[in-house]
C-alpha cells in the first residue's frame, strides 16, 4: 500500500448480478450501483438459467434502492432483423419499472428509448465500442446520454484525453473477462458456433461446448472442433475461441489471448486520475461466491484508492488461468 | 465415475469416514437425502422455474473423496435425488447426461454459494462432462436463491433441531481440527517426493531451455550453410 493524496472525487462501483440471489449478495458487499438483464437475446449475457424475469427486477429494484443501491439494466445486444418486439419491449419495461439507468448498444434502440421515455438516463454500452470523444459526443448529442462505458483497447493516458473532451461521464471495466477484440465488434465465436454476442448475447454457447477428461489432460471442444488441451497441472480457461492454442509452425500456443482476467486494483490512483467516473466489474454469468468476493475486494481498494492509498489485491482463485493483467489499460505492444 | 481418492487433496477426515462407513446401508442417507430435495424444491420454486427447460436430464454427482454418488433427475415439476455406492460394476445405470466431480465439501460450498464453480474449475478442483449447457443451468439455478443446506438438513430433526445443531456444531469443529492434523501429516510423507518433483522439473525445464537454444542455433548454421552454399556453387 502506498500512500497519495486523498481526493474528494466520487468513483461508483457497477457489481455484475446474474440471478436475484447475486444482486443481493452485490448490494450488501458494498456496491454502488448493480447491472443485470432480462432473461431472453435482448442482453450480452444470454445463458441458460440466467438472468431476471420482469417481476423479478421489480422485486431487485425494491432491494437495491431500499438500500441506496442503484440498478442499471443492459439491453445491450443488436436488434436482430425483422423481431425487435423484445429489445422494444425491454426498454418500456425498464421505464415502467423506472430503473435508474437503461445500458444500450443499438443506434435504433437509443433513439426509441430517448423519444419515448425522455426522462429515462441512457448509458452507452461498450457493445457500442464508441473508443473516441468525436463518437461519444454524437451519441451524447443525439440521444442525450449520460454515461459511456470504454471499450477495453485504450490506455489510461487515451482514456485521461477522451474525458478532456466530452461533458458525460466515463465507465471503465475493472474486473474479470478479457476480450482480445474491439466489443461490439468480435464475430469469431459466431464462424463456427452460428452465434456472436452482439446479436446473440452469447459468446461460445454452451450448447456448442464439451469438456473431454483424457487422463488427467482436459480437452475443450467448441462445436466440435479441439481449441484447448490443459496438462494435469495446468490452470483452465474459457472455451473462447480468442483463447484457443493453436499450432503454428509446429509449436502450439495461444494465438489471441492466454487465459486472463482483467485486475487494475493496482492501477486505481491513475484510473482515478484519468477521469473516471465509475468502475465496471465484469461476471453475470459468475456465481454468487465471485461477486462477494470481488465486490469486497474492490470496495475496499475503491475506498483506499479515493483516500490516497493504493491497495492491490490479486484474487488469482477467482481469475481465469490464475493470471492477472491491467490488459490495454498499459498497453505496451503498439 | 470410480470412487478415486487418490490426490493428496483428497486425504481428509471426510476419506476416512467414507471407508468406515462403506459397509453400511445407504438407505437411511438416501431417505435424508431425497427429504433435503423436497424441501429445497418448495422452500425455493424460482429454482424449478429455472430448471424446467432440462426435464429429463439425469445429472450425476460425483464426490471424489466418499464412497458414493448422487443421481439427479429433473422432471417438469419435481427433482428425483438418489444416493448410490459409487462403482457398482454389476449394476444397471442409465447413463448420465452429465457428470460433475470433486471433493464432497467444494461440492457442498458450491451449492451453498461459498464457492466459485468457474474458480473450481479452473483450478481443476472440478471435472464437468456431457452436455454443458445443461450444467450451465443447473449451476446458474442453484445459484439463483439462497439455499441453507444446514437448516434444511436441521428441519429434519424436528424437535430434536436443536441438540443436532449442537451436535453438527461440534462435527464440524471436530472435522475441521482433524483436517488440519491430517494435512500435516499429508505434507510430512509427502513433503520429500514433492521437492524432488520440483528439483526435477527444473532440472528438465533447464534442459529444455538449453535444447530450444541448441536448435535455433542448429536453424542459424544450416541456413549460414545454405547461403555459403549458394555463394560457392555461383
Amino acid at each position: 500500500m502506498t500512500n497519495r493524496t486523498p481526493t474528494t472525487k466520487k468513483l461508483e462501483l457497477v457489481c455484475p448480478a446474474g440471478t436475484p440471489a447475486a444482486l443481493r449478495v452485490a448490494v450488501d458487499a458494498g456496491a454502488d450501483a448493480v447491472y443485470m438483464g432480462f432473461r431472453d437475446e435482448t442482453n450480452a449475457r444470454n445463458f441458460p438459467g440466467l438472468n431476471f424475469s420482469v417481476d423479478e427486477l421489480a422485486e431487485a429494484l425494491d432491494y437495491a434502492h431500499e438500500r441506496g443501491v442503484k440498478v442499471l439494466l443492459a439491453v445491450n445486444t443488436y436488434a436482430a432483423a425483422g423481431k425487435g418486439d423484445p429489445w422494444i419491449t425491454a426498454v418500456d419495461n425498464a421505464a415502467r419499472l423506472k430503473v435508474d439507468a437503461i445500458i444500450l448498444a443499438d443506434v435504433g434502440l437509443l433513439d426509441y428509448a430517448h423519444r419515448t421515455h425522455p426522462e429515462l438516463r441512457l448509458h452507452l454500452s461498450v457493445q457500442a465500442s464508441a473508443s473516441n470523444a468525436a463518437t461519444i459526443n454524437y451519441y451524447a448529442r443525439e440521444f442525450d446520454i449520460r454515461r459511456v462505458v470504454l471499450p477495453r483497447v485504450l490506455t489510461v493516458p487515451e482514456i485521461r484525453a477522451i474525458n478532456q473532451q466530452i461533458d458525460i461521464e466515463t465507465e471503465v471495466f475493472a474486473f474479470g473477462g478479457m476480450c482480445p477484440m474491439a466489443e461490439g465488434r468480435c464475430s469469431l465465436s459466431s464462424y463456427i458456433t452460428g452465434k456472436s454476442p452482439n446479436m446473440n448475447g452469447v459468446c461460445s454457447p454452451a450448447s456448442a461446448v464439451s469438456y473431454v477428461q483424457e487422463g488427467r489432460d482436459l480437452k475443450t471442444n467448441l462445436a466440435g472442433f479441439t481449441i484447448n488441451k490443459f496438462g494435469p497441472h495446468e490452470r483452465a480457461g474459457y472455451p473462447t475461441l480468442c483463447k484457443g492454442r493453436f499450432s503454428t509452425n509446429g509449436d502450439p500456443g495461444y494465438l489471441f489471448e492466454e487465459p486472463t482476467s482483467l485486475n487494475v486494483t493496482n492501477i486505481l490512483p491513475e484510473l482515478i486520475e484519468a477521469g473516471i467516473s465509475a468502475l465496471k466489474i465484469e461476471g453475470r454469468q459468475r456465481s454468487k461466491a465471485y461477486v462477494r468476493e470481488v465486490v469486497q475486494n474492490f470496495r475496499k481498494s475503491v475506498d483506499a484508492a479515493l483516500s490516497g492509498e493504493r491497495l492491490i489485491i490479486p484474487m488469482d482463485n477467482l481469475t481465469e488461468g490464475g493470471h492477472n493483467t491491467t490488459g490495454a489499460y498499459n498497453k505496451k505492444w503498439m | 465415475m470410480i470412487y478415486q481418492a487418490t490426490p493428496a487433496e483428497n486425504f481428509t477426515p471426510l476419506l476416512v469416514a467414507g471407508l468406515m462407513i462403506r459397509p453400511l446401508p445407504t438407505a437411511p442417507l438416501d431417505r435424508l437425502l431425497s427429504y433435503i430435495a423436497r424441501r429445497i424444491q418448495d422452500n425455493h420454486p424460482a429454482i424449478l422455474e429455472r430448471l424446467r427447460p432440462l426435464a429429463g436430464t439425469r445429472f450425476l454427482i460425483c464426490p471424489t473423496d466418499l464412497p458414493y454418488e448422487i443421481e439427479l433427475v429433473l422432471g417438469e415439476d419435481r427433482v428425483d435425488c438418489h444416493l448410490r455406492r459409487s462403482h457398482q460394476p454389476d449394476t444397471e445405470v442409465t447413463a448420465a447426461n452429465v457428470t460433475i466431480s470433486g471433493s464432497f465439501l467444494s461440492l457442498v460450498d458450491m451449492m451453498d454459494g461459498k464457492q466459485d464453480g468457474d474458480g473450481l474449475f479452473f483450478s481443476r478442483s472440478l471435472t464437468v462432462t456431457g452436455d454443458t449447457e445443461a450444467l450451465l443451468t443447473l449451476r446458474n439455478a442453484v445459484d439463483s436463491d439462497d439455499i441453507d443446506l444446514r437448516a434444511e438438513i436441521l428441519a429434519r430433526f424436528g424437535p430434536l433441531k436443536t441438540p443436532a445443531e449442537i451436535f453438527m456444531s461440534a462435527g464440524d469443529r471436530l472435522y475441521h481440527r482433524l483436517a488440519r492434523d491430517m494435512s500435516v501429516i499429508s505434507r510430512a510423507i509427502t513433503g520429500p517426493l514433492s521437492d524432488r518433483c520440483e528439483d526435477l522439473e527444473q532440472e528438465n525445464q533447464g534442459l529444455r531451455d538449453r535444447l530450444g537454444r541448441l536448435e535455433q542455433t542448429s536453424v542459424k548454421t544450416r541456413n549460414r550453410l545454405q547461403v555459403l552454399g549458394r555463394k560457392i556453387a555461383s
